[in-house]
């Protein structure tokens, strides 16, 4: 857990650091010490697909914390083909903008890039993702996560990985 | 590779024996082609429920086999045309879904009404007097019919009527997954899920002998939550396999789910907010139907040949892209008139388990892919689908049933696909002009 630099106000630097250490915990599928970044009523999204006529999509993720237990627990399971072998990957966070806290949260914008490797294939994406923070512990933590992934609207392979 | 010849030589009857089939069929471009040509563009195929275009002017944009097509609401009904302006052949729509009084074409602004009706062509002065605008309308795909809302398409004479096609036992599962709704419809409005495997489309079959291991981690995972591992296709589960001909499948778990299984769904939609009084409309319209509607519309497991599959709550439309590329579109269904709590529920479940991170399809779809490459060691090309060929009950109407793990889906199948390959056509089968 990162810690703020002036007690009880979380600098851009602060989040910038957060998000960094949220990616690369992904990255290593460190999947225990990611989870313990998010609050317990915390809600995770990835909208996907095109929308409908009347402009409705669909949600490739939308886990609340007990989903997303469940989630993280067959990422890591042995019987899970889609991580036999686990993917390797790297995500690039960056462009981070930081509203103000409104007094409960604060909320961050930013883009990243994701190059995954698994069974000799490379795959990029690219993002934008918004997170709404809250101060925990004299760190931050994660309440909200909102992925949009720039093909989404696409149709795509197994996503062997947590946008 | 092989060339269309060579396979015409050896015989198709040759790669698909009763109790085996080559994995030439699974990998070979020449198979491919003729696939598109015979199954996908010489006789029904799903194409979209009239439900994902409500207001006139909504049009979704899909495929017949290799034609593209746009589905679209007209003054007239459900329209499906291919998506090919008449003068130089441009594309005319390109996004998935929309709404539109026109299609015009961004090339030379020929432009024609929902109907297809060719209705404006910039400074016509300069075509003689012999053109004629309303012999250039939109082609229409020429066989358009539908079902409980499901549109069905041919390029081709269909060999029967959709209803014939289909037959009784097809359209009464497919009743079922409609008549959950107090209203008898349901509405293809909750976005789709689009997933693309390199496999081939033939993979995705009824087959209840994967689950325990394919999808071995969703027993681990109720194992983690205390709970039993999923019974449906243990080796004693009283389920059934049916192949009930045209291609058309089931995996039929009506004999584990009824009593128990579905006084605990019933007594759970009874738990939601407006649940009492739905059960109370449904009862009243199917009487004592009600409680096998509701249980096979939480899953009727159904296969219609050769791209449509009614799955948990979804419809699921199969598109081949290759030999060995496949886009699967997964469409969560919502009942008209229910409560918006079994809605919701629906479209969060259906989220959980498909797309391509959910609990279940990716799996799928890993062993697809790993299906196609395992078929490129073709010294011995033989896949052996011959399980439960010595238990299978044959109904007097000629369908076929085993044991819920058993071939018998993919043996019904692999018997359809041989027909239409090797069906001879008639002079006037092929589209007009």
């Amino acid at each position: 857990m990162t810690s703020l630099s002036e007690a009880g106000t979380a600098t851009r630097h602060d989040v910038a650091s957060f998000l960094a250490l949220e990616a690369q915990l992904l990255d290593t599928r460190a999947f225990d010490e990611w989870l313990a970044l998010w609050t317990p009523d915390a809600r995770y999204r990835v909208p996907g697909g095109p929308a409908t006529s009347e402009g409705r999509r669909i949600a490739l993720i939308d886990d609340d914390r007990q989903v997303l237990e469940d989630r993280v627990f067959r990422m890591s399971h042995p019987a899970s083909h889609v991580v036999d072998p686990p993917p390797t990957a790297v995500r690039l966070v960056g462009n981070v903008v930081v509203e103000p806290s409104d007094g409960v949260a604060l909320e961050a914008r930013s883009a990243y890039v994701l190059v995954v490797n698994r069974l000799g294939e490379q795959a990029t994406f690219a993002a934008r993702q918004r997170h709404r923070l809250v101060e925990r512990d004299g760190g931050l933590a994660i309440a909200v996560k909102q992925v949009e992934l720039t093909c989404g609207e696409d149709a795509l392979r197994n996503l062997t990985f947590l946008p | 590779m092989s060339s269309a010849g060579a396979i015409a030589a050896e015989g198709y009857e040759a790669l698909v024996q009763r109790d085996r089939v080559s994995s030439r069929i699974f990998t070979d471009e020449a198979v491919f082609a003729e696939e598109q040509e015979r199954i996908f563009e010489g006789d029904w195929v799903y194409v979209a429920h009239e439900s994902e275009v409500p207001q006139r002017g909504d049009y979704v944009t899909r495929h017949l086999g290799r034609q593209p097509v746009i589905v679209v609401r007209s003054r007239e009904g459900v329209r499906v045309h291919l998506n090919r302006c008449r003068h130089r052949g441009t594309a005319l729509c390109t996004r998935p879904a929309g709404n539109t009084r026109f299609f015009r074409c961004p090339y030379h602004g020929w432009t024609y009404d929902n109907d297809g009706t060719l209705v404006g062509v910039p400074y016509p002065s300069g075509y003689g007097a012999d053109f004629d605008k309303a012999e250039m309308g939109l082609q229409a795909a020429p066989f358009v019919e539908a079902y409980r809302g499901f549109v069905f398409a041919s390029v081709a004479a269909p060999s029967t009527s959709l209803s014939e096609w289909l037959g009784p036992r097809v359209r009464e599962v497919m009743d079922a997954f409609v008549d959950a709704s107090p209203v008898g419809r349901i509405l293809v409005r909750a976005g789709v899920n689009r997933t693309i495997f390199h496999g081939n489309w033939k993979y995705v079959g009824m087959d209840g002998y994967h689950f325990n291991f394919t999808h071995k981690s969703i027993n681990a995972l109720n194992e983690r939550h205390g709970k039993p591992p999923i019974g449906e296709y243990q080796e004693n589960a009283p389920g059934r396999m049916w192949d009930f001909g045209n291609g058309h499948c089931r995996l039929d778990h009506d004999e584990l789910r009824k009593g128990h299984h579905t006084d605990e769904l019933i007594a759970r939609i009874r738990s939601m907010e407006g649940g009492p009084n739905y059960l109370a409309e449904l009862e009243s319209r199917l009487g004592d139907r009600m409680a096998q509607t509701l249980s096979r519309s939480h899953d009727p497991h159904l296969g219609v040949w050769p791209n449509l599959q009614l799955l948990g709550f979804h419809i699921r439309l199969v598109r081949p892209l290759g030999p060995d590329r496949t886009e699967i579109l997964a469409f969560p269904t919502l009942l008209e008139g229910a409560p918006d709590a079994v809605n919701e529920e629906r479209v969060a479940r259906h989220q959980l388990l498909f797309g391509p991170s959910g609990f279940v399809q990716p799996d799928d779809h890993e062993l697809f892919e790993r299906n196609q490459l395992g078929l490129q060691a073709s010294v011995n090309p033989w896949i052996v689908i011959a399980r439960g060929l010595d238990r299978e009950q044959v109904h007097p109407d000629g369908a076929i049933s085993s044991h819920v793990t058993d071939e018998t889906t993919q043996r019904g199948q692999m018997r359809m696909w041989l027909r239409q390959m090797t069906r001879t056509r008639g002079a006037g089968d092929d589209l007009a002009e």
